[in-house]
């Protein structure tokens, strides 16, 4: 059994604020094989985001990573430098982020901009990045890849260049991709495109992806496994079938129940009641405490740690056996 | 209420602790030191411009032909000019002109600024090519001329000055307010406000100025100090406030002939005229800081 | 004032099967370089007293234009839109404003759509005074009601819109929204901006509220999972065309058009091991 491609212990990130110290992240904990795809799932101030983007060194300069350990390949990405995380950027991780818009160099040509990692780093000479460069807009779906090579980005609509990014993402031939919302600003129709090419091409190159994205449907039908973040933590890391199936936490389960999904037709939504808790407020209880139906005195004064309660399915929850007992009776009704 | 019982499971229990709108901005301002200090002068020329009467020692016409061309003393802590009056009186009663002056001359400059300004920016099409028009007519006139034309017309009295003042200044005014007024006119609570029915007029007063007293407030602070200068450049050509009402300007211009020997009628005047028009640039400065920090804390 | 049920049935119109809303054959041009183009072409939907129409569209597919033209923000060029039995958009500007009490609309940025300088009291007080409608003591009163109603604390009411969070600035908008009882409102993307579990309970509001109080929703989305949930019938856009228009049911259940079809299949769906994802149209291979 060989290392992970991707370990992550214990990881806690904070803001420094004018009003305060924002706790973005407290402690996470996850694994990721080669090939892997792993969904992190949540919704704003969960810190998704932050989680992935402070490993790769890509958080603004008041935040930092306070303690723990994320190593790639078994080198701890916290531990190096600036340069070196840059190294690891784009040679072993590819990145693509949420707004096309603003991600590609507007005044830049997609080829060049594609190339560009390539013949920084010396490895290919300038016509064979060209080739290349082609040939993975062509991999994308780009139609007519040697004209659009010199294209600009307002040339594209946002769809192209989702997967112009994509293209720039894959340019070197990452080990992993990290997906940040790689879809939320597409159109459902062209999403469902987008979603289907990353599909795709992982299964032709072999890549792992972490995909972070609000969108429950999204996720479980594009990873094998998912992490569920509530207020900066890990509150549920299962696979699909387990997460769908087996709901062991409150928080979990009311995410399924209040996404909408076709077939329900004109019927009442069940919403999860109260708002998400500041990130500027540590818990001294489970932080769902609050808007947790299945909550006791417990709760809130202990904080639940992850714990297993099925093979590859562990879950942050005093109370989980009840949740997945409530789960298996909707099933029978 | 029985109705928002059902409404339960959809009810929020958090709500923020509200400030004022005072409370917020001075929590901004106070964050730029010159900016209080600015602030702190403003509030010291307009209580010296207020109580003046009170607060002089002597009237600033009150002579004394035995004591003129007199140095600073225990008695006169400014000197004494060549008619034995008090200087540190004529420089306390100066103040209150030149806050009549600045505060009014911006006030009206402002008022036919905004109207013109707003009702050009909500309307759009030939109103707006018109009063546009008129705007550049006003500004391309050289002011210091159009002033110079107002005042000898018109007399050379505070009310005076302060009309020519403001009928060169406005057109600045209307060009800022309007652009103000295109900024806003697509936003999403102006539209808001029309499907609830508002009036053109209230949308305006309502929805607009409101959201545009920001930058007033900043250019009325810098047009303040800019009206002051106007004037005094009058009463250097001397078609400013006609003495013996004491003006910036015009102790100033008294003070100028006669530097070489007696320089203490110059020299006063200009560092307190000096400090007003900084103290009023802080303060300004101060406003744009609170007024750019939309939507944050 | 009190809100309930008998005071709006009171307020449908005379003839209880006639539609409350008509569109018929509307057309909306905008410029574009030296011509024009259609943003909404030749759209025609109907919507009777105490249900929902949903529209819904991809972006470009002209139903934001369509609900401002429904709304009269923009004027369209060709159509006319009954309300109420009235040509809506023959009004002229006067008698315009004076129907607006009946038709409100809640926007997709629930911050852009509040007045910074208003509190939140005023704000919802501001349609009141616009049309004249009580007294002051009386306005304050229906302001509490409204905050109640949609589930806000009223100590919120002295606050200023950008110290809330985005659901919350949704139920002031649509505190705002009720305050003259319409019997139409239209709601245009209200809960795309906003997080999930936050989405969730903000249509539940709105599905609460069409419960209690007989409104008519007209409901913009580009979610089509939303769009069910809340809709009796279903007008699908595409480039400014009303492609398809049928009852809910019908949409789902057989859909005529292939850009319905894709749409409905585009939608990612939660798998669950005993169901099994099946389009009625599809035939199994």
């Amino acid at each position: 059994m060989s290392i992970p491609l991707l370990e992550v212990e214990d990881v806690w990130v904070e803001f420094k604020r004018p009003g305060g110290t924002v706790h973005a992240v407290n402690g996470i904990s996850f694994k990721l094989e080669a090939g892997e795809s792993l969904g992190i799932v949540g919704e704003s101030g969960s810190g998704k985001s932050v989680a992935m983007l402070s490993l790769l060194g890509l958080i603004a300069r008041n935040g930092r990573v306070v303690r723990g350990s994320a190593k790639l390949n078994g080198e701890d990405l916290l531990k190096m430098s600036q340069q070196e995380l840059r190294e690891v950027r784009g040679r072993d991780v590819g990145m693509i982020f949420q707004d096309p818009m603003t991600s590609l160099n507007p005044i830049m040509r997609i080829g060049k901009q594609i190339t560009e990692s390539m013949l920084i780093r010396r490895l290919y000479s300038p016509e064979e990045a060209r080739a290349r460069g082609i040939e993975l807009l062509r991999r994308v779906g780009i139609q007519n890849p040697e004209q659009r090579f010199d294209d600009y980005p307002y040339q594209f609509s946002g769809g192209m260049r989702q997967r112009v990014m994509i293209a720039l993402a894959l340019a070197l031939n990452p080990q992993l991709l990290v997906a940040d919302e790689p879809t939320t600003a597409l159109d459902v129709t062209v999403q469902a495109q987008v979603l289907s090419l990353l599909d795709d091409l992982r299964k032709e190159i072999g890549m792992a992806m972490i995909m972070i994205t609000h969108d429950l449907g999204v996720a479980t039908n594009h990873c094998k496994r998912i992490a569920v973040m509530y207020a900066g933590e890990i509150v549920e890391l299962a696979t699909v079938e387990q997460l769908v199936t087996n709901t062991a936490h409150p928080y979990a389960l009311g995410l399924m129940e209040s996404t909408m999904e076709i077939g329900h037709g004109k019927t009442p939504i069940q919403p999860i009641p109260g708002m998400p808790p500041s990130a500027m407020t540590l818990h001294t209880g489970c932080p769902f405490a609050p808007r947790c139906r299945f909550v006791t005195e417990r709760c809130r004064n202990e904080k639940p740690v992850l714990r297993q309660v099925e093979a590859d399915h562990t879950v942050a929850c005093h109370h989980a056996d009840e949740v997945m007992h409530h789960v298996a009776e909707q099933v029978h009704v | 209420m029985a109705v928002s019982k059902t409404l339960s499971p959809t009810a929020v229990d958090t709500v923020p602790q509200p400030e004022t709108l005072l409370q917020v901005f001075w929590r901004r301002y106070r964050r730029n030191t010159m900016a209080v200090i600015g602030l702190v002068l403003v509030i010291i020329f307009i209580l010296i411009a207020i109580f003046a009467p009170w607060i002089a020692p002597y009237h600033y016409n009150d002579q004394n032909l035995r004591n003129t061309w007199q140095p600073p003393s225990a008695e006169h802590i400014f000197g004494t000019d060549d008619l034995g009056r008090d200087q540190l009186s004529r420089v306390i009663y100066a103040v209150r002109t030149a806050a009549i002056v600045g505060l009014g001359a911006s006030a009206l400059s402002l008022l036919i600024g905004a109207v013109i300004g707003s009702i050009s920016g909500m309307r759009g099409g030939w109103t707006d090519t018109i009063l546009m028009r008129l705007v550049e007519i006003f500004n391309s006139f050289p002011a210091i001329l159009l002033a110079v034309i107002l005042a000898t017309n018109l007399g050379q009295s505070v009310t005076t000055i302060v009309i020519a003042l403001a009928i060169t200044g406005w057109a600045g005014y209307a060009r800022l307010i309007r652009g103000q007024v295109l900024a806003l006119k697509n936003q999403e609570y102006v539209h808001a406000a029309r499907t609830l029915g508002a009036s053109e007029q209230h949308v305006i007063t309502k929805y607009v100025l409101p959201n545009i007293l920001g930058p007033i407030a900043v250019a009325l602070s810098f047009g303040i100090p800019y009206a002051m200068i106007a004037e005094a450049g009058l009463s250097v050509i001397g078609v400013g406030i006609r003495p013996p009402e004491p003006s910036w300007g015009n102790l100033i211009q008294l003070g100028i002939n006669k530097m070489r020997g007696f320089p203490y009628l110059a020299i006063w005047p200009t560092l307190l005229f000096s400090l007003t028009l900084l103290a009023f640039t802080w303060f300004g400065d101060g406003l744009q800081e609170i007024f750019n920090a939309k939507g944050e804390r | 004032m009190l809100l309930n049920k008998s005071t709006f049935n009171a307020h449908t119109s005379a003839n209880g099967k006639e539609p409350l809303l008509r569109v018929e054959h509307v057309t909306k041009y905008f410029p574009r370089g030296r011509t024009r183009f259609a943003a909404v072409q030749d759209a025609s939907v109907e919507l009777m007293p105490g249900e929902t129409l949903g529209i819904v569209g991809e972006s470009g597919s002209g139903k934001s234009t369509l609900s401002r033209c429904i709304v009269r923000l923009y004027d369209p060029e060709e159509g006319t839109i009954w309300f109420d039995g009235i040509n809506f958009t023959a009004l002229n500007a006067k008698a315009l404003r004076e129907k607006r009490r009946d038709i409100q609309m809640i926007f997709q940025d629930p911050l852009a759509s509040l007045n910074p300088m208003m509190t939140v009291a005023q704000a919802i007080e501001d349609p009141l005074i616009i049309h004249k409608v009580g007294t002051q003591r009386e306005r304050q009163r229906r302001v509490h009601e409204l905050l109640e109603l949609v589930g806000l604390d009223t100590a919120a009411a002295n606050a200023f819109p950008f110290e809330f969070s985005g659901g919350q600035q949704q139920r002031i908008g649509i505190a705002r929204a009720l305050a003259l009882n319409p019997k139409l409102l239209i709601c245009d993307e209200p809960v795309s901006a906003l997080d999930v579990s936050i989405q969730a309970q903000i249509l539940r509001l709105l599905q609460d509220l069409q419960e209690q109080l007989g409104l008519s929703y007209v409901f913009i989305s580009h979610n089509l999972a939303v769009i069910e949930h809340m809709s009796d019938r279903i007008a699908v856009m595409y480039q400014g065309k009303v492609v398809e228009y049928a009852p809910a049911e019908e949409i789902f259940r057989a859909p005529k058009e292939e850009y319905t079809r894709t749409l409905i299949e585009s939608v990612p769906f939660i798998p669950r091991p005993n169901k099994q994802r099946a389009f009625p149209w599809q035939v199994p291979a």
